[in-house]
This record gives structure tokens, C-alpha cells and sequence, in this order.
């Protein structure tokens, strides 16, 4: 401490020296086209919800409350054709769709198959199911190692719950844990927790969803651990019935035991996002059986229905145990980054 | 557009902005316009600064002013008016970057680390606030340009008063590093 004070001196001084430069530092000039866009945005009907900038006589609290409100609005609120798009892979799913969830189309046409319906839930059991994933780049060298586990218990009378826990075991380390609670009755999404470490240049995020009104919308909050400039955001979506149901990625693998899969059988249904950015809401997928096949994995040899799942930016394949719809292989031949295999190496009750 | 406005008489010109607010406030397109003649320059150059983009410069200030008039039905009007809209204008710009930060690759961050003068020659003071982290850069835009006090600074990035302090510390140190080569 006694060291930060003897060096305050020269640090007073050198930005001293400096200030004058700094504020004569070049901007931009204000032009007449910008000044244009902006008068044909309001005349359009274009509108942002701003932060506020309370003033200094109101208190701290009030003041902290307001300015988190207000940062979680002008994020969700600000045109989406005015923010910069950054697609990431916020969603790399461990079990099935990877990439895909974190492509929510903004715009997309209804789904022309039938909604995917979970009428046989009854058969949901307690249960630890245990993937490998294995990652390759395009050239087909080895890039990545995952362990993933999939534990399945009651949380109540009413609801199950699903916790997915994925290892990076090569390259990593980084863990991802998500916990989703589902209904019994119809496996309706009603609550779901992320956590991912690290995550970026942060140390860890999380992720808090709920879904109210009968899963008709999503709310909740995100935040960051660890070195960053930005508190926590706030978020409520709407989740059209159009696109219903939705189902976190992660849980396919337990929740299409509730499926009753056939030669025939095609649905629709959407995946959930993290509903914090415009573009991360849902992303409709279309599910299609497309044979039958027996494969071989470390956990044993199955007799597989063949799946198809398609969406805006690709699709997946993905093997379903016949005799109960478990989850055995998923093979993501169009990832950008090369392809993913998952298999399963283990089953416990 | 640009002309129209040149050859049209601007109907707010020596009026205060009291009378602007108070006619922005109730959807009119023409004081709109002239707040944004009065005030957009500084409005860019605080969201220049703390972003470091033209583009992204003149979208924040594009939203602030598509917001504006609704946002005007809060303003109570007890301060500078000038000074209140560059609050909000950079509350936006750092959203923006909260949200860049979240989204930018690994790869590019690693691009921000602080070489002192002898790795890589002389380097303008532009450059060298350009190569600060957006974090770092904000407190020292915030505070030595704009002016805000530590309080504000802080409050606008919901840290607290001596995280903010710490921040303009190390802003300078950095930059001083940069610009003359002395890291002690």
C-alpha cells in the first residue's frame, strides 16, 4: 500500500501531461445522414429504451435498482437491426444439438411438422447416464475430450430432475453444469440452471430461467464471476405455442424416452436458448425417424432408431435405443468447427 | 435531407432547451433534430471514446435519440441538460460493450495486451488508449475526459468507488508503460 502512495506523484503528473491531449483526441464529426437515419427511425415507429441518468439526489438504492433495470431494458431493447450480431457457440451442447441453440432465427416460418408431444412420460425413471464426446477438426485431427454424465431423479411428486454435468477433459479444463426441472406429467420445461466455468475471459457465468404462464414465456437472469465491467442482466421472453414445445438441448437424450418413436415418426419442437440476447431465445428444430440400425458403443450393443434432427443451420444424427428411447449416438457432421461425436459409455440405475 | 435543412429555417433557432426538451418530449421531429444539432457531436465523441468505433459511435448515438423523447418524460430538468444526455449516451455505449465483451473471441482479447514503447517503436497516445482494455479504457475516458466524478463513473459501471479508483490507476500505468516505456 505504502508502495501505490510513493508512486501517486509521477502518476498525478504524467496524466497531467497527458489530459490535454486526451481531450483534444479526434471524433468523429456529427453528419446529416446520421441525423436523417435517426428522424426515419422515429417516423418508422422505431423506439429504444434508454438508461436513465437519475441525478444526485436520489438515493443509492434507488439509484442502483433503477440503473439495473434499466441495463437489463436497454439491452433486450435496443433494435436488433442496430446491434452488432455475434453469434456464439453460447450453447455448445453437450449431448445433441451442438451449435444449434445458439442460432435462434428471429424470423421463421411455423413449423410444418406436427408439435413433438411427450405422452409416454410415465416412463421417465431415476437413472446416470454417461457420454464421451469426442471433437475433430475438419482435417479430422482430435480436438477436444468430454465427459458428460446425465443424472435423473425426482424433485417432487410433481417434476423431475435432470442435471447434466460436462467435463472438458482435453483440452480444458472447463465444466458446465445444468440443471433442468421438468414436469411429470407432460415434461414441460419449468425451471432451469446454467453454470459454465470459465466462460470467456470470466471465470464462471450463470444462468437462471423459469418459465411461468405454463412455459408461454422465459425469465430470469444472467451474470459473470470474475474480471468484468458488467453487472448481471434481467430478461423476460415470449415463447410462442407455435413453436412449442421447447426442451433444453441437454435433456434430449433422457426426454425422448417420453416419445413414442416410430418408422414414421416426425415433430417438431424448439430448442431453449438463454433468452439474454435477441438472437438466443429458441431455435425450431424438425425431428425425423430415418431407419433403423443396430450400433455398437462402449456401453453395449443397441438396436437404434436412426434420427434425423434438422435446423436453420444444420443438422445432427442421433441414435435412439429402441427398446426405451435412451439417447446413444449423436453425430454432428456439420459443425463449423469440424465434427462431434458423442456415445455412450455407461447406464446406472 | 441534409439540404432541406440548410435551406429551411430552423424553426427552434435562439430558443433555450427548456423549450426543446419540452417539444422533443411531446414527438416533435424538428426539435428532436435540433437537440441532435446542439448535442450530437459531444454525444460521439464520449461514445467514440469509450468504444473506439465510428460505426459503433454513431449507433449509440442513433439510439439515444430514437429513445430520446420518451425518455425526456423522466427528465426532471434539475441539472445541465447537456450534461444528463452524455450520462445516457455513455450508459448506452458501455452496454454495448458489456455486450461486445461476452461475444468477442479469446483470440481478439489476447490482441489487447500492453507492449511497452521498446517492443514495438513510438506509439500515439491514440493508439496506446485504443490498446487498453475496454474496462480500463472506460474509467479513464469517463473520468479524465468526460469529466465524471469517480461516484458517477462508478455508478455508470456498477462498481464501487475504489474499484473505480484502482481502474484509473491501472489505465494510467498502462498507458504510461506504452507511451514511455517505464513499467515501475
Amino acid at each position: 500500500m505504502m508502495r501505490f502512495f510513493r508512486r501517486r506523484k509521477p502518476f498525478d503528473e504524467f496524466i497531467e501531461a497527458i489530459r490535454p491531449e486526451l481531450k483534444a483526441l479526434p471524433s468523429p464529426e456529427p453528419n446529416d445522414s446520421l441525423r436523417a437515419r435517426i428522424l426515419a427511425s422515429r417516423e418508422a415507429g422505431s423506439r429504444t429504451i434508454l438508461p436513465d441518468a437519475p441525478d444526485e439526489k436520489r438515493s443509492r438504492g434507488r439509484l442502483m435498482i433503477g440503473a439495473a433495470i434499466a441495463a437489463g431494458l436497454v439491452v433486450l431493447l435496443v433494435p436488433i437491426e442496430v446491434r452488432r450480431s455475434a453469434i456464439g457457440a453460447d450453447l455448445a451442447s453437450p449431448i445433441a444439438f451442438e451449435q444449434a441453440a445458439a442460432r435462434t432465427v428471429p424470423e421463421v416460418k411455423r413449423p410444418a411438422l406436427p408439435p413433438l408431444r411427450f405422452t409416454g412420460t410415465d416412463r421417465l425413471r431415476s437413472m446416470t447416464l454417461e457420454f464421451e464426446r469426442r471433437r475433430s477438426d475438419t482435417t479430422g485431427r482430435r480436438t477436444g475430450l468430454n465427459r458428460i454424465a446425465i443424472t435423473v431423479s425426482p424433485s417432487s411428486v410433481d417434476a423431475w430432475r435432470l442435471v447434466s454435468e460436462d467435463r472438458e477433459m482435453w483440452p480444458g479444463p472447463h465444466v458446465d453444469v445444468e440443471t433442468v426441472f421438468v414436469a411429470r406429467a407432460d415434461a414441460r420445461l419449468l425451471r432451469r440452471n446454467v453454470h459454465m466455468s470459465p466462460y470467456r475471459r470470466f471465470e464462471r457465468i450463470n444462468l437462471w430461467q423459469e418459465f411461468p404462464g405454463g412455459g408461454d414465456s422465459v425469465t430470469g437472469r444472467m451474470n459473470t464471476e470474475g474480471p468484468s465491467i458488467g453487472a448481471g442482466r434481467t430478461f423476460a421472453r415470449k415463447l410462442p405455442p407455435a413453436f412449442a414445445p421447447y426442451m433444453s438441448d441437454r435433456t434430449a437424450a433422457v426426454l425422448f424416452t417420453a416419445v413414442p418413436l416410430r418408422r414414421d415418426f416426425a415433430a417438431s419442437l424448439s430448442l431453449i436458448g438463454w433468452g439474454v440476447r435477441d438472437d438466443d431465445i429458441f431455435i425450431p428444430v424438425e425431428v425425423r425417424v430415418e431407419g433403423e440400425e443396430t450400433i455398437t458403443v462402449p456401453a453395449g450393443r443397441f438396436d437404434c432408431w436412426r434420427l434425423s434432427i434438422r435446423f436453420a443451420a444444420g443438422r445432427v444424427d442421433y441414435w435412439a435405443r429402441k427398446s426405451d428411447g435412451l439417447g446413444v449416438r449423436v453425430v454432428n457432421p456439420t459443425g463449423q468447427r469440424g465434427t462431434s461425436e458423442i456415445v455412450l459409455t455407461r447406464i446406472s440405475q | 435531407m441534409g439540404l432541406a435543412r440548410h435551406v429551411q429555417p430552423d424553426p427552434f433557432a435562439g430558443r433555450g432547451n427548456h423549450e426543446l426538451i419540452t417539444a422533443a418530449r411531446g414527438g416533435s421531429s424538428d426539435a428532436l433534430g435540433a437537440l441532435y444539432d446542439r448535442f450530437a457531436r459531444d454525444l460521439l465523441g464520449v461514445a467514440y471514446r469509450l468504444l473506439q468505433s465510428k460505426e459503433d459511435a454513431e449507433d449509440v448515438v442513433h439510439d439515444v435519440f430514437v429513445g430520446l423523447p420518451e425518455l425526456l418524460r423522466k427528465y426532471e430538468e434539475r441539472g445541465q441538460f447537456g450534461a444528463w444526455l452524455k450520462k445516457v449516451a455513455a450508459r448506452v455505449a458501455l452496454a454495448r460493450i458489456r455486450e461486445t465483451a461476452r461475444t468477442e473471441p479469446a483470440d481478439e482479447m489476447k490482441l489487447r495486451r500492453i507492449e511497452p514503447r521498446d517492443l514495438e517503436g513510438a506509439i500515439s497516445l491514440e493508439a496506446a488508449l485504443r490498446k487498453l482494455t475496454p474496462g480500463l479504457r472506460a474509467v479513464l475516458v469517463l473520468k479524465e475526459i468526460e469529466g465524471f466524478s469517480h461516484a458517477e463513473v462508478a455508478q455508470m459501471l456498477d462498481i464501487s468507488v475504489g474499484a473505480s479508483e484502482v481502474r484509473l490507476h491501472r489505465a494510467i500505468q498502462a498507458l504510461r508503460t506504452m507511451l514511455t516505456g517505464d513499467d515501475r
